[in-house]
């Protein structure tokens, strides 16, 4: 201990702290170029721990394989006949169209970019792709599945922040589609996400698909959020809560869209 | 200053690890914080001033791959590393701690 109390010592973390506080100012620049050699690093760890993780998962669900493998044959069946179904309502909704002269739906323009990994343990996610591509703040984040993943929080040269919808700072507004009963979808932290402010005499089902709105001007209307999990109904409270099951899993994804 | 130096880069390895490798394997979702544990564990075994720059080399590379302004994990290890120490020297008797 008594090495910190010489003079010369105090002095010399005194200036190291004051260098360290100064870069706040700087901030930018020093992380671009931190995550710019860090990246490569990044992506082998992140590519690894996808391998690993998928591997271990494999094992771990071997002996549920045969049952699933039931199930989705079943499941594969049910879908192609709705799959007919919905051709043939497409089909008909693009007469309807034709006949009506509307305008066919604008497609997303889209920037593709790499996860790099978590920012710090924080429910934040880093991506190759920064202002220099074209991303830019507040920008929505999906899937290839169309599932939400959030938005960009900050952006660097080469690099960009995505604000996860777990982020306590997150919020957005939602509808369950079975019901179209609407609430707001609120981050709690540690990837857990709960829908709120649905009213108590709403019908509300685990296993409900949440989809967004788009009231909120950021995200746009109809992509996946996830499914209701944990409902929490309290007779004193005036609106129930549910638990949200993210369509979006952090595990599973590599590539992710950024929308113009 | 040598031994500082590989402090920091490994730190900087785990920092990386924990970042892009570990979330993969979230225990209920929880990762622990590596750096964390390896300052208080390094600042207990090798009570010295290399730790103590190791710790603040640790504690600014969190800062860079956090959201957090600069300075906020340096100030947190810096003050675990002395902490640790601290309560070492006052409070623990171990004849194998010189």
């Amino acid at each position: 201990m008594k090495f910190l109390f010489k003079k010369n010592r105090i002095i010399a973390f005194t200036v190291v702290f004051l260098i360290i506080f100064s870069l706040n100012f700087f901030n930018e620049t020093v992380k671009n170029f931190f995550y710019n050699f860090s990246y490569p690093i990044q992506n082998i760890f992140w590519q690894t721990g996808e391998k690993t993780s998928d591997f271990f998962s494999t094992i771990g669900k071997i002996n549920n394989f045969k049952k699933e493998n039931e199930e989705l044959l079943l499941k594969i069946q049910e879908l192609s006949r709705e799959n007919i179904e919905l051709k043939i309502t497409e089909k008909e909704n693009e007469e309807l169209r034709k006949s009506l002269n509307l305008e066919l739906e604008k497609e997303f323009e889209l920037i593709v970019a790499d996860i790099g990994g978590k920012q710090g343990l924080e429910d934040s996610l880093l991506i190759n792709k920064g202002f220099k591509d074209g991303v830019s703040e507040g920008m929505p984040v999906i899937t290839s599945q169309k599932f939400l993943v959030g938005k960009i929080e900050k952006t660097y040269e080469n690099f960009s922040i995505i604000q996860l919808l777990s982020d306590k700072k997150a919020s957005l507004n939602a509808r369950i589609f079975e019901e179209n009963i609407e609430g707001i979808i609120k981050g709690v932290g540690a990837s857990k996400v709960v829908f709120d402010l649905i009213p108590m005499d709403s019908k509300v089902e685990e296993g409900d698909n949440v989809l967004s709105t788009g009231l909120e001007g950021v995200f746009p209307e109809n992509l996946l959020v996830g499914k209701v999990k944990n409902i929490e109904r309290n007779n004193t409270a005036s609106f129930q809560k549910a638990e949200i099951n993210l369509a979006f899993n952090v595990k599973e994804t590599k590539t992710v869209f950024v929308i113009k | 200053m040598k031994k500082a130096l590989v402090i920091i880069v490994s730190f900087y390895l785990l920092i990386l690890f924990q970042n892009s490798f570990l979330i993969h394997f979230g225990i209920n979702r929880f990762i622990p914080n590596l750096v964390f544990i390896a300052v208080a564990v390094l600042s207990f075994l090798f009570p010295n001033s290399f730790v103590v720059i190791g710790a603040i080399g640790g504690g600014f590379l969190l800062d860079v791959f956090s959201s957090k302004p600069f300075g906020f994990y340096t100030v947190i290890m810096f003050c675990l590393s002395i902490l640790t120490m601290f309560i070492l020297k006052k409070y623990v008797r171990n004849p194998s701690f010189k």
